[in-house]
C-alpha cells in the first residue's frame, strides 16, 4: 500500500509539474459547452423560443376583425407572436421575402358575417420555408375559429339586435344604440360567471407514471457530460498508456528490479488513472455549475455514476494498452475508438437522432450509459441501469486488464 | 578471496529457435566492476533483464548471498540497475526523481534524504537539484541515471551501456564514477561494446558472444590469450578472398609469425610475433597487386583478444 500511494503521489507531482495534457483535457469540453451555449442558450431577458412573426391584413368594416387580431397582441398570445398590421400588397410582398411566418387576411364581411351567423373566412398563408412556426399560426388561428363560433353561438341574440340596428353599417351605431344590447350581453356574461366559476372540468397536469414533472433542463447541462465523458476517455487513455512509455524508456525495468511487486504496479496505474479521471470528472462538474449555472442534482448519485465510469474505462484502457506493444500502437486504435465511442454514445449529439441501427451500436458504449446515468440524476431518480452495465463491464474487464498488463510487464 | 555475492550458474534462455544465453555462467564479488564485452546479440541485455525480473522463462540458477534471487522481493535492496535508457521522469528535478526511485525501496524517509543529497554532491548535480531533468546536457543525465541506481546503497549495481550517446568528456566522468562505485565496495557489472571503456573502468573483464563467455579475467591475464604478439591492423582497397590467398603459404609470413585473425574487404586484423618482419609481409601485398593504404601496429590489447576469441570485430 506504502508503494502504492508512493507511485500515485509521484504520478500527481508529475502532472503538476507537466500540466498542459491535463489542463487541455480539461479545457476544451468546458469551451466546446460554452461554444454550443453561446449557440443555442436563451439569452437574459429573452423567451425560451423567438416571437413568431405574423403578418395580418384587416379589410374588416366592422369590430370583429380587430376582435379576432386582439387575440394575438395580448396575453399569451403576445408572449408567441409578434403581430404586423399591413395592406395586402405589401403583406404578400413580405411573405415572399421570408420575413414572416404567416399572413392573416381577414374579409371586409368578417362581422357582418359572424353577426348573421353566416360562415366567415378567414385566409392564412403559411411561409413554405418554415415548418413549425406556420403551424403553431394555424393551431392557434383553428383555435380562435373555434371560440369565436361559440360566441356566437353563445351571444346570437344580441348579435341579431345589433345587425338589426347597423342596417349594414356599422359605423352608424351609436353608444346609446349599443347600449340595451350590452345590458343583455353583460346579464349573460354574469350568468356564464357563475356557471364558468368554478370550471366543472379542472385540469390537473402530471407525468405518465406518475412521476413528478422534470425540473426546468439547463441546455448546458446536457451538453457538458457528453463531451466530459469523451475527454475523460482522452485522460484515462493517456494516463493507462503511461505504462507503455514506461516500459520503452527503461523505468519498467528500473521499477521491476527494485522491492515494487508487480500487481502494486497494475493497481498503481489502474487507480491512478481512475482517480485522476474523477478528479477531473469533478472539476469539470465545479466548473460547469460556476460557469454555466447548472444544478448538479443529486450529486451522491453523481459521485457513484463517475467513480464506477472511470473505473470502468481504467479497466478498458488497461486491457487495450495491455495488449499494445508500444505507444504508437496503442494510439493508433484507442484514439479512433474514442471518436466511434464519442459519436455513436451521444457525446457530439444525442443518440435518439441516429438510426436505429446506430442507437444499438452506441448502448455499446461508456458514453451513453454515462449521459443517460447523468440525466437520470439530473432527473432525480437512481441511475440505476447505467450503473448496472458500467460495474458489470468493470467488473469483467478489471482482471482482463490485471491479465493484459501482468503479461506485458513480464514478458 | 571473499565469497561470490553473485553466483550465476548455466543459464539458459532461448527465443524460439535462438538461443540468447547459452548455459551462462558467472561469479561476481565484492568491490569487482566486471565489464561484460559483447557485440549486439551476445546476450547482455537478455542476462540484465533476467536478473531485473522482467523475463522469465529462463534454466538455470541465479543467487544473491547465497540465496535465490527471485525468491525473496526483499533481496532487491540490495540490488541496483542502471539502464541504457533515461531511466526516470524527465518533467522533475533530480532531487525528486532519487526521492521517487529512493521511495520504491525499504529506506526511512530522513536516511533517503541524505543519501539523496550525498549522490547529488557524488555526480556534481547538487547545485541544480530542482531544476527539471529535461534542460540537463546527455552527460548530467546519464550521470543522475547512475545516481538513481545508487540511491538505496545497493551491494550490487547492473550499468547496462551507461556511456551510450555521450561526448568524451562526460564519458570519463561516467567511467570515473563506476571506477569510485567499485571502490566503496560495491559489485558492479556493467555492460558494453567499448574495450576502451573496458580496459578504463573494470577491474575484470568477461568477453561474452553467442550467449557465453568466451574468457575472463583481468585485462593482463586476457591479453595473454593472443600471447606477446602485436596486432596489426592494414586498411587499404582489397577483397577478403584476395588476401588471405596472398598471405597464404608466404615464408616472409611464416617468419613474422602472422596469425590471421579477421579479413574483411578493405580491412584485415593480424597477430604478428615479429613486427620487425612486417615490410616483408606488406610486400607480398604489393606483388598480389593489393593496395594497402595503411598499416598500424598495436601493442596487444583487448581488441585483439576479442578477435582472436569470436573472429570478429566487436562493432560486428
Amino acid at each position: 500500500m506504502k508503494r502504492l500511494t508512493h507511485l500515485f503521489r509521484n504520478d500527481v507531482r508529475r502532472r503538476v509539474r507537466a500540466p498542459m495534457s491535463v489542463l487541455l483535457m480539461l479545457a476544451i469540453p468546458l469551451l466546446m459547452t460554452w461554444i454550443i451555449g453561446l449557440v443555442f442558450a436563451p439569452k437574459p431577458g429573452q423567451n425560451q423560443l423567438p416571437k413568431i412573426r405574423v403578418l395580418a391584413v384587416n379589410l374588416d368594416e366592422g369590430m370583429g376583425g380587430k376582435f379576432f387580431l386582439g387575440a394575438f397582441d395580448q396575453g399569451e398570445g403576445k408572449e408567441m407572436f409578434q403581430l404586423t398590421l399591413t395592406d395586402e400588397a405589401s403583406g404578400r410582398k413580405r411573405m415572399a421575402e421570408g420575413k414572416a411566418s404567416a399572413l392573416i387576411v381577414i374579409p371586409a364581411d368578417f362581422t357582418r358575417r359572424i353577426v348573421r351567423r353566416e360562415r366567415a373566412r378567414v385566409l392564412l398563408e403559411k411561409n413554405p420555408a418554415e415548418q413549425f412556426l406556420p403551424a403553431v399560426v394555424e393551431e392557434y388561428v383553428g383555435t380562435l375559429a373555434v371560440i369565436v363560433s361559440g360566441m356566437g353561438q353563445v351571444f346570437a341574440e344580441e348579435l341579431q339586435g345589433l345587425d338589426a340596428l347597423s342596417h349594414g353599417e356599422w359605423k352608424r351605431i351609436t353608444v346609446t344604440d349599443l347600449a340595451p344590447q350590452l345590458e343583455k350581453a353583460r346579464r349573460k356574461m354574469v350568468v356564464l360567471n357563475t356557471l364558468l366559476d368554478p370550471l366543472l372540468l379542472q385540469i390537473k397536469k402530471g407525468v405518465a407514471g406518475g412521476k413528478k414533472e422534470e425540473p426546468e433542463v439547463n441546455l448546458f447541462s446536457l451538453v457538458l457530460p457528453g463531451l466530459a465523458i469523451m475527454f475523460l476517455l482522452f485522460i484515462v487513455e493517456i494516463f493507462q498508456r503511461d505504462l507503455l512509455a514506461e516500459r520503452e524508456n527503461g523505468r519498467l525495468r528500473r521499477m521491476m528490479f527494485s522491492p515494487l511487486a508487480v500487481h502494486e504496479l497494475i493497481l498503481a496505474r489502474i487507480l491512478g488513472a481512475g482517480v485522476m479521471g474523477l478528479l477531473v470528472l469533478g472539476l469539470i462538474a465545479a466548473a460547469g455549475s460556476l460557469m454555466f449555472a447548472i444544478r448538479w442534482i443529486r450529486l451522491p448519485y453523481l459521485l457513484l455514476l463517475s467513480t464506477v465510469t472511470c473505473l470502468c474505462l481504467t479497466a478498458l484502457f488497461g486491457l487495450l494498452n495491455g495488449l499494445f506493444r508500444n505507444r504508437n500502437q496503442a494510439g493508433a486504435f484507442t484514439s479512433p475508438l474514442i471518436l466511434v465511442f464519442s459519436a455513436f454514445g451521444g457525446s457530439m449529439m444525442p443518440v435518439n437522432q441516429l438510426p436505429g441501427l446506430f442507437q444499438m451500436v452506441g448502448r455499446l458504449t461508456p458514453n451513453y450509459w454515462f449521459i443517460q446515468g447523468v440525466a437520470q440524476t439530473q432527473a432525480g431518480r437512481f441511475p440505476g441501469p447505467s450503473l448496472a452495465v458500467l460495474l458489470g463491464a468493470a467488473l469483467v474487464l478489471f482482471p482482463l486488464a490485471v491479465w493484459a498488463l501482468r503479461r506485458r510487464i513480464c514478458r | 578471496m571473499d565469497q561470490a555475492i553473485l553466483d550465476i550458474r548455466n543459464v539458459g534462455m532461448s527465443f524460439g529457435e535462438i538461443t540468447a544465453l547459452d548455459r551462462f555462467s558467472l561469479e561476481l564479488r565484492r568491490g569487482e566492476v566486471l565489464g561484460l564485452l559483447g557485440p549486439n546479440g551476445a546476450g547482455k541485455t537478455t542476462l540484465i533483464s533476467i536478473l531485473s525480473g522482467t523475463l522469465g522463462g529462463f534454466t538455470g540458477k541465479v543467487t544473491f548471498r547465497g540465496q535465490d534471487l527471485f525468491a525473496d522481493r526483499r533481496l532487491k535492496n540490495k540490488l541496483g540497475i542502471v539502464p541504457q535508457e533515461m531511466a526516470f521522469y524527465e518533467e522533475l528535478g533530480a532531487l525528486d526523481n532519487l526521492m521517487f526511485w529512493g521511495g520504491l525501496y525499504d529506506i526511512p524517509r530522513a536516511r533517503l534524504k541524505e543519501r539523496a543529497r550525498e549522490l547529488l554532491a557524488l555526480v556534481e548535480l547538487d547545485n541544480r537539484a530542482k531544476e527539471p531533468v529535461k534542460r540537463f546536457s546527455g552527460g548530467m543525465k546519464r550521470r543522475l541515471n547512475i545516481a538513481i541506481g545508487l540511491i538505496h546503497e545497493p551491494e550490487l549495481l547492473l550499468l547496462d551501456e551507461p556511456t551510450v550517446g555521450i561526448d568524451v568528456q562526460a564519458k570519463v566522468s561516467v567511467l570515473d564514477l563506476i571506477r569510485d562505485v567499485g571502490k566503496r565496495g560495491t559489485a558492479v557489472i556493467f555492460t558494453t561494446h567499448q574495450l576502451a571503456e573496458a580496459e578504463q573502468a573494470c577491474s575484470r573483464i568477461a568477453i561474452m558472444d553467442g550467449g557465453r563467455i568466451l574468457a575472463q579475467g583481468t585485462l593482463a591475464e586476457l591479453i595473454r590469450i593472443v600471447g606477446e604478439r602485436d596486432l596489426v591492423e592494414v586498411t587499404g582497397t582489397f577483397a577478403a578472398a584476395d588476401f588471405q590467398h596472398a598471405l597464404r603459404d608466404g615464408g616472409e609470413v611464416a617468419e613474422a609469425g602472422v596469425e590471421v585473425l579477421l579479413v574483411e574487404d578493405n580491412l584485415a586484423h593480424l597477430a604478428a610475433t615479429a613486427t620487425d618482419r612486417i615490410p616483408a609481409v606488406l610486400e607480398r601485398l604489393f606483388q598480389h597487386r593489393l593496395r594497402v593504404d595503411d598499416l598500424r601496429i598495436k601493442t596487444p590489447n583487448l581488441e585483439a583478444v576479442f578477435l582472436k576469441l569470436t573472429g570478429r570485430s566487436l562493432r560486428d
